[in-house]
């Protein structure tokens, strides 16, 4: 059977043993873009998101020696991606907070996306969405990024927010709210 | 726009993916990575060490043992010298007395302004000799909490923390209130309380001071009833300024009705 084939749990398991670099390449191919996708939600910027990325890829590898495989490995790959993007989006805004009371000419905007944009046009709809998201903090962020965005179920993601169910309904229940409002949108039963 | 929200986000997150050259490009940034961590703990780990260890540091007991008393030793030193005189946690310590009392007293002010003006009162609020109330157009069932706000400040990493700012609320869960702290048109608090199970409350606020010092913060926690809690930090010319929340109901097992 070739790497490709076997769940998560046999190839953590075969590394644990045999220590095989190969392993950990095919962890990566299997969960960075997923990784990405979560990160890019909450940091909304295409140079961070593939920093954080890179940075929770790295913490999840360096700590699948230590994984008991209590949750699904895909609830602890979120986990990791949501705290990794919650620490990062928390130092940023230490920065901009300090930039913004010495001066507030050299305040970064809020989350602007430095890197050229990929598409010659980058559509109006895409930056509306963004500057909502950008209105929303990280814990309604990471919500909306794990159950809308990559379909985790509400429990999971509970697990991977580490907070209540409970709780993360409800921050799913205002994100949404205040989406549609910033949107323009009806408020309707999705 | 009719497209439902779920379906825009998903397509959303789509467009924002990399481009295959642009994944290919961070895969290979990463694996690097990750090759030169193993790398590095290869070297670290290469050469083997033949110093003869003392019979009793293998036994796993050994280790076991010495693990509890360094923590026990930590957690001593930790909660017998340290903590008492840590700035934060006398400043924490002090706003969970103060906040019992002045929770008593102020939700007694909303509860006789509720006798005035019934079920339609939202919201009170006391910043300095301020007082705001907030009457919602519907009659409002829910549980009225109280909450206080603080900022404190010192120099960075010195001395103890002074109070610069304070404000107490009371307001029906899941009210959403805007007001003038200190009657002051250019300072701003917004604020939206929900009441969670197991004794919790989700506090989202966003605060914007011009006086008495320029600050602005928007903060969302859960926070337990009764305990108070540092929600933001700012650096700001020398000086650091923590935001302290407290929330709890107006009273234990007791409503204004009681």
């Amino acid at each position: 059977m070739n790497d490709s084939e076997r769940t998560d749990m046999e190839l953590i398991t075969e590394y644990r043993s045999s220590g095989d670099p190969r392993i950990l390449e095919e962890l990566v191919k299997r969960h960075l873009g997923h990784v990405r996708e979560v990160v890019y939600s909450m940091v909304l910027n295409a140079a961070d998101a593939d920093d954080v990325a890179q940075e929770a890829m790295l913490r999840i590898l360096s700590g699948i020696k230590t994984f008991r495989g209590n949750a699904a490995f895909s609830t602890w790959r979120y986990r990791v991606s949501v705290n990794t993007a919650t620490s990062f989006l928390r130092k940023r805004k230490r920065l901009q907070a300090r930039l913004s009371e010495l001066d507030p000419a050299e305040a970064l905007p809020a989350n602007v996306d430095h890197t050229p944009p990929r598409m010659a046009e980058v559509s109006e709809l895409d930056q509306r969405i963004t500057i909502a998201m950008e209105k929303l903090p990280p814990e309604q962020r990471a919500a909306i990024a794990l159950v809308t965005i990559q379909g985790l179920n509400e429990k999971d993601a509970a697990i991977a927010c580490r907070c209540t169910f409970a709780t993360l309904r409800w921050r799913l229940h205002r994100a949404r709210q205040r989406l549609k409002r910033e949107l323009g949108m009806q408020e309707s039963n999705d | 726009m009719k497209v439902p929200l779920d379906t825009l986000m998903r397509d959303w997150a789509a467009r924002q993916q990399p481009s295959e050259a642009e994944r290919r490009q961070l895969e290979a940034r990463v694996l690097q990575r990750v090759r030169q961590t193993l790398q590095n703990a290869r070297q670290g780990n290469g050469q083997p060490t033949y110093r003869k260890v003392p019979n009793h540091l293998r036994h796993p007991m050994f280790w076991f043992a010495a693990g509890i008393a360094a923590t026990l030793m930590i957690a001593g030193i930790w909660h017998f010298l340290i903590l008492p005189h840590d700035p934060l946690v006398s400043v924490l310590r002090e706003e969970n007395g103060l906040f019992a009392g002045r929770r008593r007293s102020i939700a007694r002010i909303f509860c006789e302004t509720e006798r005035l003006f019934g079920p339609n009162l939202q919201w009170i609020a006391q910043s300095g000799n301020d007082d705001e109330l907030g009457l919602a157009e519907t009659p409002m069932g829910e549980e009225p909490l109280v909450v206080r706000i603080v900022i404190v400040a010192r120099p960075v990493g010195n001395g103890a923390w002074r109070r610069l700012w304070e404000t107490e609320v009371v307001a029906r869960a899941n009210a959403r209130l805007e007001l003038t702290p200190d009657g002051m048109l250019d300072n701003h608090l917004a604020l939206w309380l929900y009441q969670l199970e197991g004794g919790a409350a989700l506090v989202e606020s966003r605060l914007r001071l011009n006086a008495p010092v320029a600050i602005e913060a928007e903060t969302s926690e859960v926070l337990k009833f009764g305990a108070t809690r540092k929600v933001t930090r700012v650096l700001h010319k020398g000086f650091e300024y923590l935001l302290l929340q407290t929330v709890a109901p107006v009273g234990e097992n007791q409503s204004c009705a009681s």
